[in-house]
């Protein structure tokens, strides 16, 4: 029976696996793993898995690069810094929810 | 079939450098790229762009575009000439996917533009998408079944960029905690040739809670309380996510006091916990007899809130 909706992919990726799902070179994934892209607190057991938030920043920065003229770095950086802010601006908009019903 | 004026879709001259048009295309990139664009039009509007960029950035392609232009009168139908192309060099792939009829015709695949060298063929991967994906906490506390509307800029016979709308259902696990990327394989956009299809990438993102603030698998509650409840103890019904519980306040529990309800929070290994935090609310002294009961407080309990300020001299 087909299912009619998406499973999310629960799985981690190998490197030879993330360099398939994006058509990338390995030297990409790892210059952006220099990068610290991914994350500079790796797991140490198994630095070269990857998440689906990995895939999604490496897919991101490679979409920014490619979109925005940047070098690595700067896309590298451009996706942490969005990151960041979208964290933040879900952060303030909880704190500012319980700071008006406390008040 | 729509003549494109890439030039003005750009906003440079027709004899723009090519130094011209990159800083041109990068401005507007700046300007209209959906990750950092704040106008309402981005998507569509970068789309264009790209494909603008695409034909004036290649010397080849822009020439073969130039020739054309110069024959081309504003308001007439535009047909490509039979010649199309001839005179070229073979270059690259052609256009990502979503460029118009028009980019497609000219420069797409099976133009004169992408018919490759041999041996060299032409896949291209499909582009991702990330898309934000808006549930309630209730939603994410039970998980299932959720339908997504997403929106994805296509060309139209026109040229005219527009969203197209394309509906996906999407099962998602219990307790995802706001932030959390999905990852769906397959769900971008196709891809040309040999490449393969493109992904989605789902950033789940919780809508505010009337009652609970949400701190990844955590919750909070702000729990009204009156104030011999929070001096003196008492058992009271909380709501929670799973359904409405009992709490025991403890005597002597202080304004702002937090109480946790362990497990009570997303669910999860481990789960989050549920806080409760005391906001003490007073009795309104709106009725003779209430008044009196506050003056008889205020008389005979000997409470001073600001003890600890020490001596408040007036400026």
């Amino acid at each position: 029976m087909q299912r009619d909706w998406c499973e999310a992919d629960a799985d981690t990726l190998g490197l030879e696996g993330l360099v398939e799902a994006l058509g990338v070179d390995t030297s990409v994934v790892v210059e952006y793993e220099q990068l610290g892209l991914f994350g500079t607190s790796r797991r140490g057991a198994s630095p070269w898995r990857f998440s689906a938030p990995d895939v999604e920043r490496l897919s991101r920065a490679l979409r920014l690069s490619r979109d925005l003229e940047l070098h690595a770095a700067a896309a590298a950086l451009l996706v942490e810094l969005l990151e960041e802010r979208a964290r933040l601006r879900r952060r303030v908009a909880c704190l500012e929810q319980l700071a008006g019903r406390g008040g | 079939m729509q003549f494109k004026d890439y030039y003005s879709l750009l906003g440079v001259a027709r004899d723009a450098t090519a130094e011209d048009i990159k800083r041109a295309y990068r401005r507007l990139a700046r300007k209209y790229h959906p990750d950092v664009s704040k106008e309402t039009d981005a998507e569509e509007r970068f789309k264009e762009v790209q494909e603008a960029y695409e034909v004036l950035k290649d010397p080849e392609k822009r020439a073969a575009y130039d020739q054309l232009g110069r024959d081309y009168r504003p308001g007439q139908e535009f047909r490509p000439p039979p010649d199309w192309g001839s005179g070229f060099e073979f270059s690259g792939p052609g256009g990502a996917a979503g460029f118009s009829d028009f980019f497609e015709q000219l420069f797409g695949a099976g133009s004169p533009f992408t018919r490759g060298r041999p041996g060299r063929g032409f896949d291209l991967r499909g582009e991702d998408h990330h898309a934000q994906m808006e549930l309630s906490l209730e939603q994410a506390y039970a998980g299932g079944v959720h339908t997504l509307e997403l929106r994805r800029p296509e060309a139209g016979p026109d040229g005219r960029v527009s969203l197209r709308q394309r509906r996906l259902n999407v099962r998602i696990p219990a307790g995802v905690t706001d932030g959390q990327v999905i990852r769906l394989a397959g769900q971008g956009s196709p891809g040309h040739g040999r490449g393969g299809q493109g992904d989605l990438y789902l950033t789940v993102s919780l809508l505010p809670h009337r009652l609970f603030a949400v701190d990844k698998r955590d919750v909070t509650l702000s729990l009204p309380v009156a104030p011999w409840e929070a001096a003196l103890g008492a058992t009271v019904q909380v709501p929670t996510l799973g359904g409405t519980v009992e709490l025991r306040i403890p005597g002597g529990s202080r304004a702002g006091q937090k109480l946790r309800l362990k497990g009570r929070g997303l669910p999860g290994s481990p789960p989050g916990d549920q806080y409760v935090v005391l906001q003490i609310v007073l009795p309104p002294a709106d009725t003779p007899r209430a008044r009196e009961l506050y003056e008889q407080m205020r008389k005979e309990l000997g409470f001073d809130p600001r003890q600890a300020l020490g001596g408040v001299h007036a400026a």
